[in-house]
């Protein structure tokens, strides 16, 4: 009997002291019922500074669509403070335009910092790193690719950063590895110095250097952490910019960018719930701001000249072509090639990348004319084109076509399992006509085709053109391309075009067609 | 009324398949064109349309060809009205011209008779040569 009440008060013993140590190892900043807060205000979780550098003001752009869909701002500072955006620093990490440290402040102290990193593509991913983690030894991950032994560093910068203490900028210190755990080489978003020569000066500040106003510039700092010990993130030891080779690899996550960022999960929550993903619409909105933006001379001014100048002449017969991408991948300026014409028929073949006489490129897509005497959309060719070019070089995304009139389209990747699986399973060897650029006669492409193209010159009294246009882009949709159509309007944005196919209710074998605004991918209707 | 209403599936029955047969019939009687192809190639297509019996085409739709938007290097004709031309499975006969068309003239009779096949299309047509002929399902 006493044995049995002293093992009960042991057994109480050990099990209250194993929650309280499992409550310890994982120790979480709030609690559950703290988040249950109202919805906080997005433009003040989001207020910038005016003079705020363009990728800034990219990274949150991207932030405030997602608020939009799911406001957490109240959330994200009761979990890990005021996100102090002006005080960003920008790494070049390897394979993304840029990675901004972004710190957030709780009780004066920097608990958090986010990592918005923009990657091929132009998507920004996001993740956090936290202080909690660190004081409970929660390993560090990264799955956007920064070094994590480096973490605990870039704590002690951005909280020295944060407290106006200025760390010397040194120069000579450039050269060190990225992997140099002694070394830190950052950016910051300052008074551009008078000694700074144009080609210092990041290509997004303000060019006008001869006006005296008061300019901002991305500023390299370079510091060495003084008694450094390499390969441990030692808080005394320093860290350089991108990723390590060594580094540990994360563990499998469905979205570990989400995973790592939504604020009500933690490195302690077991089951992350399902990351959101971006429906088809949601894809072709997105993807058609970006679209238009790659033409926009205030973002892409390369682009933009280029675009001009192909679409200033179009020679009969004859389809010219450029590429576009980036001469080194911390590029946010595209550079393009040349303009090349290609063989006489309007056949140009787009390649994956630009012949190597144009000078060697990280190649992110092309566009190329059609010629008068072609349709302006998008041929059956070119989807099949762009499949081909994207199989190639897993980075070429953005594939567009000219004509004359203003006719200029893009192709949208609404869904990339569809688009990759589109070549396999509608193969050009039996549905592609190469001498006619059509769909070949007689298959059930060719025929869906043809019968809404009839319609819509026969029964809607569209010109050819026009109804081409429609009925590639009822094509695209119906035979799962993964690709949607977007026509550039006078504002030189780009606008997806959307084609169903509507049985008639007394009889379903009479079929019409329609154009909608109506975002129809996923079946939820998005006006757009 | 039992036998009402067996009378009134025994109807039934008869229309589905009569409208069947007549579909069956069309396709047999357009395929046929496409088996005899050899004798009418190098011919104006008047001279098939004169060896066609009470089944007439009653619309006619232009092909396109994606690399030149001038030429129309095939027509499709059907044995149904315009407006029934979208009915799933109606069958349409494709004739590939020796020398392509000008889409401007065939534009001008689109605008006249909105793809019906009238006299004015059977004179015009009846002239172009005859390279191909196929028969599909729509």
């Amino acid at each position: 009997m006493f044995l049995s009440k002293y093992f009960l008060v042991l057994f109480l013993t050990f099990f209250v002291l194993s929650i309280t140590i499992l409550n310890q190892g994982c120790k979480k900043i709030g609690n559950r019922e703290e988040l249950m807060v109202s919805e906080g205000n997005i433009e003040e979780f989001l207020k910038l500074p005016a003079n705020s550098s363009l990728e800034l003001k990219v990274v949150l752009a991207d932030l405030r669509r997602q608020l939009s869909r799911q406001n957490f701002a109240a959330q994200f500072v009761q979990w890990h403070g005021q996100p102090q955006w002006s005080k960003a620093i920008k790494l070049h990490g390897k394979g993304g335009f840029f990675s901004l440290l972004i710190p957030c402040i709780k009780t004066n102290k920097v608990t958090t910092f986010i990592v918005a990193s923009q990657k091929l593509g132009g998507g920004i991913l996001f993740e956090l790193h936290r202080r909690s983690s660190l004081d409970n030894k929660i390993p560090e991950y990264s799955y956007i690719g920064l070094n994590p032994n480096k973490v605990k560093n870039y704590f002690s910068l951005l909280e020295l950063n944060l407290q106006g203490k200025e760390l010397p900028s040194q120069s000579g210190s450039t050269a060190s590895s990225v992997n140099d755990e002694c070394f830190y080489t950052w950016w910051q978003w300052e008074i551009c110095p008078m000694t700074l020569t144009k080609g210092e000066v990041d290509t997004l500040t303000p060019t006008n250097n001869a006006v005296a106003i008061i300019q901002y510039c991305w500023v390299e700092h370079t510091y060495e952490w003084p008694d450094c010990e390499p390969g441990t993130g030692n808080p005394s030891g320093g860290g350089g910019g991108g990723g390590c080779t060594n580094c540990p690899q994360p563990p499998d996550c469905l979205n570990p960018y989400w995973y790592s960022f939504v604020p009500v999960e933690d490195p302690c929550d077991d089951n992350p719930p399902n990351p959101p993903t971006l429906t088809p619409c949601e894809r072709v909105i997105l993807g058609c701001q970006k679209a238009s933006a790659l033409f926009k001379a205030s973002q892409q001014p390369n682009m933009a000249a280029r675009k001009a100048e192909i679409t200033s002449q179009f020679f009969p017969n004859i389809e010219r072509c450029f590429w576009f991408g980036k001469n080194l991948s911390t590029d946010l300026i595209l550079t393009t090639t040349n303009i090349l014409p290609g063989p006489a028929g309007n056949n140009i073949t787009v390649t994956p990348y630009p012949p190597s006489s144009l000078g060697q490129l990280l190649t992110y897509g092309a566009a190329h004319t059609h010629t008068d005497s072609g349709y302006s959309a998008p041929s059956p060719g070119d989807i099949y084109n762009f499949r081909w070019v994207n199989s190639i070089n897993s980075n070429f995304w953005d594939y567009f076509n000219f004509s004359s009139g203003q006719n200029e389209y893009a192709f949208i990747v609404t869904d990339t399992v569809l688009f990759r699986n589109f070549g396999l399973n509608w193969s050009p060897d039996v549905y592609f006509d190469d001498s006619t650029g059509d769909w070949k006669e007689g298959t059930e492409i060719f025929i869906a085709k043809q019968n809404a193209f009839d319609y819509f010159v026969e029964v809607m009294n569209k010109t050819e053109d026009e109804a081409f246009e429609l009925a590639q882009a009822f094509i695209a949709r119906k035979y799962q391309t993964g690709l949607t159509i977007a026509k550039m309007d006078a504002q030189g944005n780009f606008k997806p075009i959307f084609v169903n196919e509507i049985s008639d209710s007394s009889n379903p074998s009479n079929k019409t067609y329609q154009q909608t605004i109506i975002c129809n991918l996923n079946f939820i209707v998005i006006e757009l | 009324m039992k036998y009402k209403i067996t009378l009134l599936f025994v109807l039934a029955v008869l229309i589905i398949n009569t409208s069947s047969l007549a579909q069956v019939d069309t396709f047999a009687y357009a395929k046929n064109f496409e088996l005899q192809k050899s004798q009418y190639a190098g011919l104006p297509m008047s001279s098939l349309l004169s060896n066609m019996g009470g089944l007439q085409f009653l619309s006619v739709f232009s092909g396109i060809n994606v690399k030149n938007k001038y030429h129309i290097p095939y027509s499709t004709f059907f044995f149904e009205a315009p407006g029934n031309r979208f009915y799933q499975g109606v069958i349409g006969v494709t004739i590939h011209w020796q020398t392509p068309i000008l889409s401007t003239d065939v534009q001008y009779y689109r605008n006249r008779n909105h793809a019906y096949f009238t006299n004015e299309e059977r004179q015009f047509y009846g002239t172009k040569i005859i390279k191909d002929i196929k028969v599909y399902r729509r």
